[in-house]
């Protein structure tokens, strides 16, 4: 069976800086795959495209063994790709239902004729969601900008779990949070893997990096450097890889 | 937000009783609503002719012009933008519409669709601008504003159009079971706003983008058309209240609604809505709208210095923002 | 003053007389008005061309679009005055904003007819104007004449209506109606609306006059604006025949309003006037003939009685307006 999520030989260049020189990348469906790399190694722009807000200049996406176009946010989020941005992307004045359904809200006839939004199934669905994944939101907060970061977290997560996402693109989701609450989002990340998503997790804490992982791909100067799984690398092996202190 | 919930004021991870949520944080316009009844209270004290038949009435009429005007341009608002061209648009429709019919000897249904089309067309404009372009709405409607006020004195070279059909004037005049037609046909038009707002992906959408653009496109919100038609709306419903005001002075002028962009958007403030966008409601609005009108009935009616009436309006709306803040600040340390 | 009035007529009309055996067409006026897009500057701009046209000589019609752009009319008259023309005939917007440039005029020996609206300085070669306080003086006779002939008394409260805050030909007719109402110790002044020169607030405001004082018998607006809406609210109460309203001014709907007898009279100036003689005192200015530093173009009220009149025809449609030989408000 091919991997879930496939990326190869990704060229990107923004005038004359070029960017990305040819990654190759693979995702299996149910692990966490950390990518890490100094800042300007080209993470973010590599998994912008696979989120849909960049296009290639060259190379392939494939999901589940099949070429894809992702070309617009929206249509990654119809192949099942979710991101869960290290900015919190949440319109912070909306529920946290509104959130989770926001762009895809279910709809329901009034008259018979007139699509309106049908709030009670977003906030049974959201009630039961909340209960899944074991949090402490309280599910009826009128406006997310009153949650904590973690929780904000959470919601996204969320989010990403409910519309069954295949693949959940983690893009530093703790540079912002408290110790505790850092284990709460790791913990989700899991989670999500073990409900047999696929996670691509960036991040620049190597302890929180090891803990997290199955696999970890290194990125210096826009390419894939080392690949390894989690358990038989550590924190200097890494190190030496992002800082390019192994030739090449 | 169109949730209909009412525990609004939870602290994180804590469930509160509904009763404390409330005493955390009603919404502003329940403040709105109780300061109007208060001044309505002080006026029927005060005045012997404010609670007369004929006064309410008045203040139905009056009020339901401008409420118009501020429904329209709640739209841009919850958006983070900002229409300051409507008072212009309200002057202009009003002067094509009343050209139409006296210069142009058109019937009232052909001037009608022309100066919507033509509304419509200014704020879909005025959205594109802002959303593709890039400018910032507050200088794309600003230019309108001086812009369409030009064009409605240039029109009309500068005079008022008098020869409307007595039948205009007659209808907004009338009353339907004793309730004014022009306050019954600003219900409507705040109903159907309010249904948008509230229940529809559209409305929810102004709201999301006006939260977190970003956010809004990431999940795939095709955010250039949700600002077109909210930009359309505002200009719509300025475009109607133009046309009522012809209707209501049997003329076309081209300084109808000067100025009144600006209490437009206090009355959507006072009511509850930011300026920094994904808040504000349509009932809010229309008690702002309300709270306005009375002071100036009141000050009419007591016969209270036209200059000191200026300065209550502006110290009720530094009052209302600051309150606001005050109780945002207030749930942040909260949160 | 009457005596130098028509000396000044009498040498005009030599001059131009004389001229016209001769040749002004290389004679150029500029007239600047206040505001390129109003009714009233129109006319001016009517009786302007008209005089023109008599004379011979070819005029500029110049102003910004807004009253209220006071730096643009600064720089059109600068600008002017670098042309060199034969003479300016201009209306201040700003009274102080506008002395400077004025006296530069002046002293770059163009002759400068100052219309309707004075500027701070004495240098110019006359000022042609409506007396706005007459024309208030005048609201206030008209008015209690009005509720004489309706109520057989002259007792009651009355109310008046200002534009704008601010505006001194405003100021000038409120001061002139509320000093003539004094000689009728029967009429009070109950109230003073301030609006902001837009018909739908005067609407509103006049209808809670009327409400708060129901037994109100006579309103007072200052301007077109205001007397829109003052007739309409009149109107609507059904009030036509117990409230005196007298407004100043033109408009389409005012003169409706009198015709159905909602606005009792009008209180109407001659702009038309403003412009004609605006045109042939620059001109016989340039040609050595002083004047008066002030002629009243004179107030004419307009009523149901006499709005069909041919003298009023020209007042109310500039178009109709029928020349008479004109020596200053009598």
């Amino acid at each position: 069976m091919a991997p879930l999520l496939e990326v190869e030989g990704l060229v990107k260049s923004f005038g004359p800086v070029d960017v990305l020189h040819g990654v190759d990348l693979s995702l299996a469906a149910g692990e966490v795959l950390a990518l890490v790399g100094d800042n300007g190694a080209g993470k973010s722009t590599l998994i912008k495209h696979v989120a849909g807000v960049y296009r290639p200049d060259a190379g392939e996406i494939r999901l589940e063994g099949q070429p894809v176009r992702v070309e617009t946010p929206g249509q990654a989020r119809a192949l099942g790709i979710e991101t869960v941005y290290q900015d919190l992307a949440l319109a912070d004045e909306l529920s946290v239902g509104a959130n989770i359904f926001l762009g895809r809200e279910p709809v329901k006839h009034l008259f018979g004729f007139l699509p309106i939004i049908d709030n009670r199934r977003i906030r049974m669905e959201t009630d039961a969601l909340l209960a899944r994944i074991e949090s402490k939101i309280p599910p009826r907060a009128r406006s997310v900008s009153r949650l904590s970061g973690g929780q904000r977290q959470a919601v996204s997560i969320a989010r990403a779990l409910y519309w069954r996402a295949k693949v959940v693109i983690m893009d530093e989701p703790t540079a912002a949070l408290a110790v505790m609450e850092r284990e709460h989002v790791i913990g989700l990340a899991r989670r999500l893997a073990s409900e047999g998503v696929g996670v691509i997790y960036i991040g620049h804490n190597l302890i929180e990096i090891l803990e997290v992982a199955d696999r970890v791909s290194v990125m210096y100067r826009g390419r894939i450097v080392h690949m390894t799984k989690a358990e038989e690398t550590n924190q200097q092996e890494l190190i030496k890889y992002m800082t390019g202190f192994t030739g090449k | 937000m169109g949730e209909g919930t009412l525990s609004k004021a939870q602290e994180p991870g804590v469930r509160v009783s509904m009763f404390e949520g409330l005493r955390h944080r009603l919404p502003l316009e329940t403040y709105v609503l109780a300061l109007t009844v208060l001044v309505w209270i002080l006026l029927a004290v005060f005045s012997k002719y404010f609670w007369t038949t004929g006064n309410i009435t008045d203040i139905l009429r009056q009020v339901s012009i401008d409420a118009i005007l501020a429904f329209g341009s709640l739209f841009p608002i919850v958006l983070a933008g900002i229409d300051l061209s409507v008072g212009s648009v309200a002057g202009l429709a009003g002067v094509i519409f009343s050209m139409l019919i006296a210069d142009a000897g058109q019937g009232i249904l052909v001037a009608l669709v022309v100066t919507v089309v033509v509304g419509l067309i200014i704020g879909m404009v005025n959205g594109w601008a802002s959303e593709r372009l890039g400018i910032p709405p507050f200088i794309v409607t600003l230019a309108g504003l001086q812009g369409y006020r030009g064009l409605a004195l240039l029109l009309s070279g500068g005079l008022t159009i008098a020869g409307m059909p007595p039948g205009l004037q007659k209808f907004a005049l009338s009353s339907v079971l004793h309730v004014p037609s022009l306050f019954l046909l600003m219900l409507a038009f705040g109903l159907a706003a309010h249904f948008l707002l509230a229940y529809t992906r559209t409305g929810r959408y102004m709201y999301a983008i006006g939260s977190n653009i970003e956010s809004a496109r990431r999940v795939g919100i095709r955010v250039t058309l949700v600002v077109i038609i909210s930009y359309a709306l505002a200009s719509l419903y300025a475009t109607i209240s133009g046309l009522l005001l012809v209707a209501r002075l049997s003329m076309g002028a081209p300084t109808a609604a000067t100025g009144s962009e600006l209490a437009a958007i206090a009355a959507a403030v006072v009511g509850g809505a930011s300026l920094f966008g994904g808040r504000g409601t349509i009932l809010g609005c229309f008690i702002g709208a309300l709270l306005f009108t009375t002071i100036g009935n009141g000050a009419n009616l007591l016969g209270v210095n036209s200059f000191w009436q200026m300065v209550i309006e502006g110290l009720l709306i530094a009052f209302v923002v600051y309150f606001d803040n005050l109780q945002k600040r207030r749930q942040a340390g909260l949160g | 003053m009457k005596k130098v009035l028509l000396i000044a007529a009498a040498t005009l009309g030599c001059t131009v007389i004389g001229a016209q055996a001769g040749d002004f067409s290389k004679a150029k006026i500029d007239v600047i008005v206040k505001a390129t897009t109003s009714q009233y500057w129109g006319t001016v701009f009517d009786g302007a061309r008209q005089a023109a046209k008599d004379l011979g000589l070819s005029i500029a019609t110049l102003g910004a679009p807004s009253e209220l752009d006071v730096a643009q009319e600064v720089q059109i008259l600068e600008n002017a005055t670098a042309a060199k023309p034969t003479g300016i005939v201009i209306a201040a917007t700003n009274a102080q904003a506008l002395a400077q440039p004025v006296d530069a005029a002046t002293k770059a020996g163009i002759p400068v007819v100052v219309i309707d609206s004075d500027a701070n300085t004495k240098n110019y070669v006359t000022f042609l104007a409506t007396n706005n306080e007459t024309g208030g003086q005048k609201a206030a006779i008209e008015m209690a004449r009005c509720i004489k002939a309706r109520t057989g008394g002259d007792t009651g409260k009355v109310a008046y209506l200002t534009a704008l805050a601010g505006a001194q030909s405003l100021n000038d007719r409120d001061k002139g109606f509320v000093e003539q109402l004094k000689s009728y110790p029967g009429l009070s002044i109950v109230e003073h609306r301030v609006g902001n020169n837009e018909a739908s607030r005067a609407l509103s405001d006049s209808e809670d006059l009327l409400t708060a004082h129901p037994d109100l018998v006579g309103i007072f607006a200052d301007n077109e604006l205001e007397g829109d809406g003052a007739g309409t609210a009149v109107s609507e109460k059904g009030l036509g025949s117990k409230v005196c309203l007298v407004a100043f001014d033109t408009s389409d709907q005012e003169i409706k309003f009198v015709r159905s007898g909602i606005i009792d009279a009008l209180i109407v100036q001659n702009p038309y006037m403003m412009g004609y003689a605006g045109v042939w005192y620059a001109l016989a200015a340039a040609h050595g003939v002083v004047f008066p530093k002030y002629v009243d173009t004179g107030v004419s009220v307009v009523t149901k009685d006499n709005i069909d009149s041919p003298q009023m025809g020209g007042l109310l449609d500039p178009k109709k307006y029928v020349l008479s030989p004109f020596l200053g408000a009598q």
